[in-house]
């Protein structure tokens, strides 16, 4: 019997894992995904969808308005199909976590020796913007109006600008986490088992002594015996495992990022399919919790992005998608959280949520300026994600669309969850320890982005990688 | 019942639906969770009268018309994003 199962194997899992194999300590992951060569990404883009993209995609958040998350399910989890941005959450907040919310593991200088690890892990370089025009176009922009802006760190070697880093890298230089943590991990001895999926976990007094996992290769179950079990299934799984087994009453609320798409056009031709995603951001508001960057320029994900808008101006911005860029902001929501609902009887799961008077004026505030430095850098018209908006062709149109927006007409999504089993001291009665350990089981432990206690207002790939491995010396 | 909330949806936005795109609907539709297929199964009648109603009104009106009732719109877009997103692909 192995010391440790785990279940997942993106950023909480492959870490996790590497750490306790450097420890002396027998691991074996369970993935729901498949393993993916970057061949396969070479595929029908739409098709990828139901292969890297859990529920195709389709992830919905109810409430005002409707919002739809999305997450990867393959071996290396959502670092598959991410923008591969790897940086470090600021030390401040770090530091708030070990001082406001009593957690030890969150020291400055052992998290800054993780960040180092895994940039190294993942060879992490500044991103080249050479021939990256929407990039250097925002660029324009930001600089006209006295915006900072800064190089973003990726996790790429030779990235030929293949511009579908949200459907898997086709050219293999994203290093995902099945490039290289997960590697390392077969090396080191570890087992990784990929298409099986955590159905059931038994208890014996107060341990789990077996867990149920459903094989999707041959669609049958088997049982297993485990000493030590660790979800790593991300914010949303992890929870919902434990609330289908009973084991917690109920999940914190979820935090997120809220990711808002402009689309623009521009009077000359832009290479945007010749480019990437992210390879250069405005960080003027980043204490603020704010991002802009350019996106992946996708021709289904451009038509699909603009569904609030009449086919009339889908085909008209279809037609001259030459000249066009994406822009992306994404907004740390203050006090909007989605709580996780779920009924064993009626077996159903969902979440639902509430955008907030004071976040929903962050967001257009952010859009406001977004606009303003698309604008500035030579866009001819710009395309709002409000539904039921007009193509604006000057600046103060934007605004006053803007302006009299409403909640509900808001197109956001989301992709950067977190805090559903926050280890936080803070909070009364917490079903989970500091250590990350489930009370009341004593081996059952948890180990994803689900621990990090508030949103960190950045890409959370890093922070989530560094605490894990925190969490693993614990187990020495 | 899917095949027909996106022949109504295809026609409403004046997509012509090839056997390609009704076949990527379907499996998109069959891979999402079992609550939300259910939320969609049970709305079919609303689409449908919507769509009834929608006769009576100019072509361009018949877009608008969709989108103007919250439930109805929810709809409308999720069909219209995944009908536009093999028709782009299929283009391009």
């Amino acid at each position: 019997m192995v010391d440790y199962t785990i279940i997942g194997s993106g950023a909480g899992g492959s870490s996790i894992a590497l750490q306790l194999l450097k420890q002396g300590k027998s691991v074996e992951i369970f993935e729901e995904g498949n393993f993916y060569n970057s061949d396969f990404f070479k595929k029908k883009k739409t098709d990828l969808l139901f292969d890297v993209w859990r529920n195709n995609g389709f992830i919905p958040i109810t409430g005002s308005p409707n919002i739809v998350y999305s997450e990867g399910v393959a071996v290396g989890g959502t670092s598959v199909i991410n923008g591969g941005i790897i940086t470090r959450t600021a030390n401040n907040i770090i530091d708030s976590w070990r001082a406001h919310h009593g957690l030890d593991i969150f020291n400055i200088k052992n998290i800054t020796r993780n960040y180092e690890f895994n940039e190294r892990m993942l060879n992490v370089s500044l991103a080249n913007n050479q021939g990256n025009y929407s990039s250097r176009l925002l660029e324009i922009g930001a600089k006209k109006l006295g915006l900072s802006t800064k190089q973003a760190p990726r996790a790429v070697i030779n990235c030929v600008n293949s511009n579908h880093c949200a459907l898997g890298c086709p050219s293999g230089a994203k290093q995902s986490l099945d490039k290289t943590f997960l590697k390392e991990i077969v090396s080191l001895g570890g087992k990784i088992y990929s298409n099986k999926k955590l159905e059931k976990i038994f208890f014996r007094r107060n341990s789990v002594n077996e867990i149920q996992v459903f094989n999707k290769e041959d669609k049958s179950f088997f049982n297993k015996s485990i000493k030590n079990l660790i979800l790593c299934a991300g914010p949303i799984q992890t929870p919902k495992i434990l609330l289908k087994n009973k084991i917690i009453p109920r999940a914190h609320p979820l935090q997120f990022h809220a990711n808002l798409k402009i689309l623009a056009l521009y009077p000359y031709e832009v290479n945007s399919y010749n480019s990437t995603i992210f390879t250069k951001h405005i960080n003027e508001f980043e204490d603020d919790g704010v991002l802009m960057m350019s996106s992946n320029y996708i021709d289904p994900f451009l038509a699909a992005g603009l569904n609030n808008y009449k086919m009339q101006s889908i085909e008209y911005f279809m037609k001259n998608s030459f000249r066009g860029a994406i822009f992306n902001v994404q907004i740390k929501l203050d006090d909007s959280y989605a709580n996780l609902i779920n009924n064993n009887f009626l077996r159903i799961f969902f979440m639902k949520w509430k955008l907030s008077q004071k976040d929903f004026f962050k967001i257009i505030k952010y859009l406001k300026k977004l606009s303003e430095v698309i604008f500035m850098g030579g866009a001819q018209e710009i395309y709002l994600p409000i539904n039921k908006a007009q193509p604006c062709l000057r600046l103060d149109e934007s605004f006053k669309q803007l302006s009299i927006s409403k909640k509900n007409d808001l197109e956001i999504n989301s992709v950067h969850g977190m805090s559903t089993c926050s280890i936080s001291k803070k909070i009364i009665n917490n079903f989970i320890s500091p250590e990350g350990r489930i009370n009341n089981v004593s081996n059952l432990f948890v180990a994803d982005a689900s621990i990090l206690p508030t949103n960190t207002g950045q890409h959370p790939q890093n922070i989530i990688m560094a605490a894990t491995i925190e969490l693993g010396r614990l187990k020495q | 019942m899917v095949k027909i909330y996106t022949l109504i949806t295809a026609h409403i936005i004046g997509i012509k639906i090839k056997k390609d795109i009704l076949d990527f609907v379907i499996k998109y539709f069959s891979g999402i969770d079992l609550f939300y297929r259910l939320l969609i199964y049970f709305s079919f009648p609303f689409y449908f009268s919507f769509f009834l109603i929608s006769f009576f009104f100019k072509k361009r009106f018949k877009e608008h018309i969709f989108s103007s009732f919250p439930i109805i719109n929810n709809l409308f877009k999720f069909f219209k994003v995944i009908i536009i997103l093999r028709h782009y692909d299929n283009v391009n």
